[in-house]
């Protein structure tokens, strides 16, 4: 695939318009959000959003990891596949979507789902309920999956915010699933400088793990995001029970479009992570 | 007429595909269908359509049946006009089908294009070289489930 | 209890369970939606599109009629996608144009089944934003030499495409193309270089946002004006090789297979031009009187409503038998989908003609109705073949031999 295809379709992905998902939606969304920034956030489960908005999730998703270079486009190419979507039922997924109210178009993205089997055990060699988890159940650990701001938004106030009001709904959505005692911890893998990091300052209680990648990752289709210099980590993260004072301050900070960065607001506000 | 062009010799004269010996294309296609269910990519294709199909090779010269999770069965020749009221139909063999949801018609060479990418599905329905009766856009599912044979 | 003319929406037992909710938002909204404005939308200057409405059909689906389910489409077949367009066209044929002529870009891509065609093409179509498309086939020279196969030896100054390293190079103009003046892609045949008239038609898909592709006349159409039409020029036009839909050379096939397909449509869609011409005659003739009596109390009238009826269930019965046989059998037949247009194409002229005789002076008036119904009836003979073009290809699958065609 030549760089001219890849980006007409990195540009296909990242430009669906979900500018009215909010009316389409047939069900309660876990979190609404909105800022002066210009964003609308919501996290709604997978079954209760229209086939055609998760078929563009899948394919924004796709786009991201194109553009970000963590696909294999011969591959992608060669097995025919041009979209990320879920394997498993949608009523397993939560989504939370950021959008862009100018122009209806994604701004970020992050998925939280309880699949059969997760992400991380198929991406490495271990059992979350042994080495991540042990003493809890399986049915009481979401992973989540998909940190991502679309790819060339420059530098204004909503590129800055996307990841933050992602994570902001998704930590909201967590603990909600806490409190109805759906959720026990919240698993993953990223970047040690990057989401774990990030949850981190959001005052939860990050703990990573070493654990070894399947052989087989770097000569699939996500091989180049395998193949990269620092290598991800699986996390374990539960939300420190003092959490939402932080929380009600960045969301504040995000809806009312405040100059300046997160990370130095959550010093600046003393939580012993920052 | 048997077809030679599938038999490959090793360096000791030993035959590595037997069973292509003296095969015809229609029977190559059969054994190509037969496998299906051990192909992921097209099992997993063929199940996303829900069908249940019938595959009629060379207008009837020979006939498979494939449920809605991808298990083939070859059947004896089949006389749909054997009135169906409990939903079956026979073969002449005795043997009792459920009536398809789609049938699916084509040549053995034709299948096995799909399969080996020389023919496209596109080409195969505009061309007539692809017969359905039933839900085309399901008939149409299952050809594209033979092009990853 | 009178007999209504107009298909009950809430009666779709015919369907499939998952289309007949579609269907029927889709009709109530042609009924309740689009009717009330199409003489604003007529009266309005060329090349304008209601956005707003457009709009609201994209969200209820209509601009992604016939993509798959699974990708998020309504799925319709031909069935289903003739009940809506009747309704539309019983309202608006402009509008109905609109989504008909998108749905004729997506059908190529959704039959050849390529999923990187698919996702750079079709997943845009997902969205809420309302996207446009059209099908570029007719050119100023060459109609229905680009309708009969066997006329394509004598197409005449073709759409070319050059083979040029990794792409094909387009050059030529494209004339009479529903949705041109704002549709953001195409799908364009053009004549594969060095092949006599349009003997080496392959289809292509453009986005026609790219360089070369110019917007060249909107046409001032007599009908139809809810739907802009005019010209696409392409200036060397740099398309991908993997841009082809299907094979190269394949594009006959596909027009052939296209048009069969299509035909069921727009003899639904003349069905429902014929049935407004009925609406308007009926209410014409309930309400007035002469010699003391309703005007359908009179016998010459009363022949004509009931030949109006029965064009109007005649072409309905057609379009029907047509789809059904369509959505369920490959080949594509030809003669089912060919009858049906002729009948229909028909009578949406005789039924105007009709009314017209019928309502008498008050329908020359401009401000009448029928003013535009009439000259909407005349546009379903013009696409997708006309009747003559139709009537050699009825003629040749009762006469001809397949060998023979």
């Amino acid at each position: 695939m030549t760089a001219l295809a890849l980006e007409r379709l990195a540009a296909a992905g990242s430009g669906v318009g979900f500018a009215r998902v909010e009316r389409a939606l047939t069900g309660e969304p876990a979190y609404l959000g909105s800022g002066l920034d210009g964003s609308l956030t919501l996290t709604v489960r997978g079954d209760h959003l229209p086939t055609r908005y998760r078929e563009a999730l899948g394919a924004f998703r796709f786009a991201q990891y194109l553009r970000l270079g963590w696909i294999d486009p011969h591959l992608a190419a060669a097995e025919g596949r041009y979209t990320d979507r879920p394997a498993h039922d949608p009523r397993r997924d939560l989504h939370t979507l950021v959008i862009d109210r100018a122009d209806g178009r994604l701004a970020g993205y992050v998925g939280l789902a309880r699949p059969e089997r997760f992400g991380l055990e198929a991406d490495y060699d271990l059992r979350v309920d042994v080495e991540l988890a042990p003493q809890t159940p399986r049915g009481h650990l979401w992973e989540a999956k998909r940190l991502v701001r679309r790819v060339g938004m420059g530098h204004g106030q909503l590129a800055r915010n996307a990841p933050w009001w992602a994570l902001l709904a998704l930590t909201r959505t967590v603990t909600g699933l806490r409190e109805r005692g759906e959720l026990a911890a919240m698993i993953g893998d990223g970047a040690p400088d990057g989401s774990p990091a990030m949850l981190a300052l959001l005052d939860y209680d990050v703990r990573t793990i070493t654990a070894r990648p399947r052989a087989g990752n770097r000569t699939g289709l996500y091989g180049p995001m395998w193949r990269q210099e620092t290598a991800a980590v699986p996390f374990h993260a539960v939300p420190h029970p003092r959490q939402e004072p932080l929380l009600e301050d960045l969301e504040r900070f995000l809806a009312l479009g405040r100059t300046g960065s997160v990370r130095e607001l959550l010093r600046a506000k003393g939580h012993p992570h920052a | 007429m048997s077809d030679l062009n599938c038999v490959n010799m090793s360096g000791h004269g030993v035959l590595e595909r037997t069973e292509f010996i003296l095969s015809s294309p229609i029977d190559i296609a059969v054994e190509r269908i037969l496998r299906l269910p051990d192909i992921p990519a097209a099992v997993d294709s063929y199940r996303a359509v829900g069908v249940t199909t019938r595959i009629v090779l060379d207008g009837g010269a020979r006939t498979l049946w494939i449920d809605p999770e991808g298990t083939v069965s070859p059947v004896g020749e089949t006389n749909p006009t054997i009135p169906g009221g409990n939903n079956e139909m026979a073969g002449t063999d005795g043997s009792r089908w459920p009536v398809p949801d789609i049938t699916v018609e084509l040549s053995g060479e034709d299948l096995l294009a799909l399969a080996d990418g020389r023919l496209t599905v596109l080409r195969a329905i505009t061309a007539s070289r692809l017969g359905a009766r039933g839900p085309i856009f399901a008939a149409i599912g299952v050809a594209h489930s033979f092009t990853r044979l | 209890m009178t007999i209504s003319i107009r298909p009950d929406l809430d009666d779709l037992h015919t369907l499939p369970k998952a289309h007949r909710d579609p269907v029927r938002l889709l009709g109530e909204f042609a009924r309740d939606r689009i009717a009330p404005t199409a003489e604003a939308r007529d009266r309005a200057p060329i090349g304008t599109v209601d956005w707003d409405l457009v709009t609201e059909a994209q969200d209820l689906g209509g601009l992604r009629m016939g993509l798959p389910e699974g990708m998020g489409g309504l799925g319709l077949g031909a069935e289903a996608l003739g009940r809506v367009l009747e309704e539309f066209a019983a309202a608006d044929p402009g509008f109905a144009l609109i989504l008909g002529a998108t749905g004729l870009f997506q059908t190529p891509l959704v039959l050849a089944g390529d999923e990187r065609l698919a996702a750079e093409y079709l997943m845009p179509f997902l969205g809420d934003e309302p996207l446009l498309a059209c099908n570029a086939v007719a050119e100023e020279l060459n109609g229905t030499d680009l309708v009969l196969a066997q006329n394509a030896p004598y197409a005449t100054d073709m759409t070319t495409a050059t083979e040029r390293g990794d792409h094909y190079v387009l050059s030529g103009k494209k004339k009479y193309i529903t949705n041109a003046p704002v549709a953001r892609y195409a799908t364009v045949m053009a004549n594969i270089a060095g092949h006599p008239g349009s003997t080496g038609l392959t289809c292509f898909v453009v986005d026609l946002a790219w360089d070369g592709v110019q917007r060249g006349a909107t046409h001032d159409k007599v009908g139809y004006r809810t739907a802009p039409a005019g010209e696409l020029v392409f200036n060397d036009v740099e398309v991908p090789k993997e841009n082809v839909v299907g094979d190269v050379l394949g594009g006959w096939d596909l027009n052939t297979t296209q048009g069969n397909i299509c035909r069921v449509t727009c003899a639904a869609i003349a069905t429902g031009l014929a049935r407004h011409s009925l609406e308007r005659a009926l209410r014409w003739v309930t309400e007035r009187r002469q010699s003391g009596r309703l005007l359908f109390e009179h016998q010459m009238t009363a022949r004509k409503i009931a030949d109006m009826a029965a064009a109007v269930e005649s072409a309905r019965a057609l379009w029907v038998n047509a789809a059904r046989t369509v959505d369920t059998t490959l080949p594509v037949p030809a003669y089912e989908p060919a009858i049906a247009k002729m009948v229909a194409d028909r009578a949406a002229v005789d039924n105007a003609n009709t009314a017209m005789s019928l309502i008498g002076a008050q329908a020359f008036q401009r401000d009448d109705e029928m003013e535009r119904i009439l000259r909407d009836s005349f546009g379903p003979r013009i696409y997708e073949g006309s009747p003559e073009a139709l009537a050699m290809t009825v003629t040749d699958l009762l006469c001809l031999e397949d060998e023979r065609r």
